[in-house]
């Protein structure tokens, strides 16, 4: 029901109210009737979601340790948490994009009329329960990115207002997640700080100033965070070892090409590069598929129509018109795609092509097959960043997934976003561009974490 | 219920339903949301670093130096002095990859070498020391299967041959030619090879000064050799 109903209903009902109190003095006949309408009932719908990542466990909204239906935690603090989307090791420049899938089903009873994402704030979870009284300092797990002392810290737990502080120290996450972090705090004006409820363990603790600052500097407060690999070995030395690798600024954050594709019936690239005038026809987020090989010699004469591939699993996007080269030594030829191949896409073998003339000589199986206007359009992206998903899209910019209704094409004023019972899917996913003649030593060594939120509003 | 009771029930239904009415519009109620976090996604490069172990010397690092390419701790291969006529100098190296990641290739490239003088000379002495002993070495660089191993090929110079992979010094390659040939822009490129993370390659360096006059006494050649791998 929406607001303008209920407001028609109530109005009503005060009128039912008024008449029946002026219209009631002294007239009542001495014999009397009456009957009673019982059990009237009135029941509320429910608006919860599930989130499943590939072929994993959903995760509910209902689920989250701070009884809020907002299920934030970090699974490997909590198994109630939702799985994680990547876990990438040992990745060098140009590497492919490494891809997940996630649906998002409204499992309540109500639609929703707002359904969005953004990239996660700095958030935790209380690890050790708080009184209600005075109370000098948070201890949670699971904190992603850094709290800077003066920034505001909210703790939500179930029906409770949120709970606002000021963080009076500055703390980083710990090379585990499951490790504790205490920092101080006080009132938001200053002073002491004081609980008005008890904040049990599970409450959620979000820093609501992060994603603000995503300079290349030590006040860089994203929920994208760098750390240096750790536990190496006399024969493979891992970040911690080098000097070259600094972390000031989260450089790797903000290096790291972040794409979200919505595919299904039809496409839509929600955050990435659509610089390519076929990705935005399309609706293929920009992707560049990596180590592709002819599977068969082409032909030396006559016309190509296709590309016979190695068997695989797509790891690009290609959208049609995108120039695909061939190379085999010095030998190269440039094709226009004529199909798209969405990312993920199992089992492909073959790339469809503009009809394009043979050439001389062949080129041989293991010929490479690049997507180039989606190489070069990538590599040289500094724009699409996970660092620039957190300050452009953090909670207070959070993209609105209006329904697509054709490749590239949404309706923005639809009533309803994700109706009850449905279910909307998605690609995330991550690459690291290799941009000309840079070098690049000083991402070597290093991990970044971050987090994406997912919401429904009534 | 009394008539009583049910007037009240109902003008107290109806302020209910006015207030509610009034206020509906402006968002004092909390609707209904859901949220879920896909939390802790990791993404981590690995490391390509180079390490420079040179027989009977200290091993040097490629990430000594901040810019991972480090000279100043490597030591110099061949470093000798009384080197004479028609004789053979040589020393090991081995080269390791001690990064996680495999390199696509292993390349080495020269400096410009440059003559000398060295050592002091009887007053009265009367050679000119003038040879030219960089264009008149002969270098050769062979691949052996372990250090101090069996060679298994002679990757700059000329194999002995007959089943004898390994480095014939006397008929070595020019080493002014060879440096010429590859400096920083050109390398010289290790056919088909790769190095896997934690793997190592062996080398025996050679340098052969042929039949000179007596201009070459005194004489000293001095080169850097780099080694390089890329991801």
């Amino acid at each position: 029901m929406t607001r303008g109903e209920l407001k028609g209903l109530l109005l009503l009902t005060m009128l039912l109210g008024a008449v029946t109190y002026f219209g009631g003095g002294g007239t009542f006949a001495s014999f009397s009737a009456q009957t009673s309408n019982a059990g009237q009932a009135i029941a509320s719908g429910t608006l919860t979601m599930n989130d499943t990542v590939n072929t994993g466990t959903s995760c509910l909204s209902a689920s989250g340790p701070s009884f809020n239906n907002a299920n934030d935690v970090d699974k490997s603090v909590n198994p109630a948490g939702c799985d994680k989307l990547l876990t990438l090791t040992n990745v060098a420049p140009g590497n492919a994009a490494s891809t997940a899938k996630v649906a998002i089903l409204n499992s309540g009873s109500l639609d929703a009329s707002g359904f969005s994402v953004w990239g996660s704030s700095v958030n935790g979870t209380l690890n050790t329960a708080v009184s209600v009284g005075n109370v000098n300092s948070l201890t949670v797990t699971g904190l992603a990115g850094p709290i800077f002392s003066g920034q505001t810290i909210e703790v939500n737990y179930g029906s409770n207002l949120p709970q606002q502080f000021k963080a009076t120290q500055s703390v980083t996450p710990p090379a585990s997640p499951t490790t504790p972090v205490t920092f101080t705090i006080s009132a938001l004006a200053g002073g002491q700080a004081a609980a008005t409820a008890a904040l049990p363990v599970g409450a959620t603790v979000t820093d609501t100033s992060s994603n603000t600052d995503g300079s290349a500097t030590a006040t860089n407060n994203t929920n994208c965070y760098d750390q240096k690999t750790t536990g190496g070995t006399t024969t493979a030395t891992k970040g911690d070892s080098l000097t070259f690798n600094p972390i000031v600024g989260n450089p790797f954050c903000s290096h790291l090409l972040v794409f979200l594709q919505e595919t299904g019936t039809f496409n839509y690239c929600w955050y990435g590069n659509t610089s390519t005038a076929f990705s935005l026809t399309s609706g293929l987020c920009v992707v560049p598929m990596i180590g592709v090989t002819l599977s068969t010699a082409l032909a030396t004469t006559g016309n190509i129509t296709s590309l016979p591939i190695a068997s695989m699993t797509m790891n690009g996007n290609i959208s049609i018109g995108d120039q695909i080269v061939v190379t085999s030594g010095t030998h190269t030829q440039t094709f226009t795609a004529a199909q798209n191949i969405l990312i993920g896409t199992p089992t492909v073998t073959t790339i469809s092509v503009s009809t394009t003339p043979a050439t001389s000589p062949a080129f041989p199986i293991g010929s490479t097959v690049v997507d180039q206007t989606a190489s070069n359009a990538m590599n040289a992206d500094t724009t699409s960043t996970i660092t620039n998903f957190d300050t452009l899209h953090g909670a207070t910019g959070k993209i609105p997934l209006s329904p697509v209704t054709a490749n590239g094409t949404t309706n923005a004023v639809a009533p309803v976003q994700l109706a009850h019972g449905a279910t909307r899917n998605f690609i995330v996913g991550v690459y690291m561009p290799a941009p000309a003649g840079t070098n690049q030593n000083y991402l070597q060594g290093l991990m970044s974490t971050f987090g994406i939120t997912w919401r429904l509003d009534q | 219920m009394s008539k009583t009771k049910t007037k009240r029930y109902l003008v107290l239904l109806a302020a209910v339903g006015l207030v509610a009415a009034a206020l509906g519009g402006t968002g004092t109620f909390a609707s209904f949301n859901a949220e879920v976090t896909n939390a802790g996604n990791t993404f981590a490069t690995g490391t390509l670093l180079l390490s420079d172990s040179v027989h009977s010397a200290s091993t040097c690092y490629s990430d000594t130096a901040a810019s991972n390419s480090e000279s100043a701790s490597c030591s110099a291969i061949i470093n000798t002095s009384n080197l004479f006529t028609n004789h053979t100098s040589s020393n090991r190296l081995t080269i390791t990859n001690t990064g996680s990641l495999a390199s696509s290739d292993l390349k080495l490239w020269g400096s410009s070498c440059g003559n000398s003088t060295v050592g002091t000379f009887d007053p009265g002495s009367n050679l000119a020391h003038t040879g030219d002993v960089c264009g008149s070495l002969l270098f050769s660089v062979e691949q052996d299967a372990s250090d101090g191993g069996l060679a298994s090929a002679c990757v700059v110079g000329t194999e002995i041959g007959a089943g004898n992979h390994a480095c014939a010094p006397t008929t070595g390659t020019p080493l002014g030619a060879w440096l010429t040939a590859h400096p920083t822009g050109t390398p010289f490129t290790f056919s088909g090879d790769t190095l896997a993370a934690g793997a190592s390659r062996f080398y025996t360096i050679y340098l052969y000064l042929p039949d000179e006059d007596n201009t070459f006494q005194g004489r000293a050649a001095s080169f850097d050799l780099t080694w390089h791998i890329d991801q």
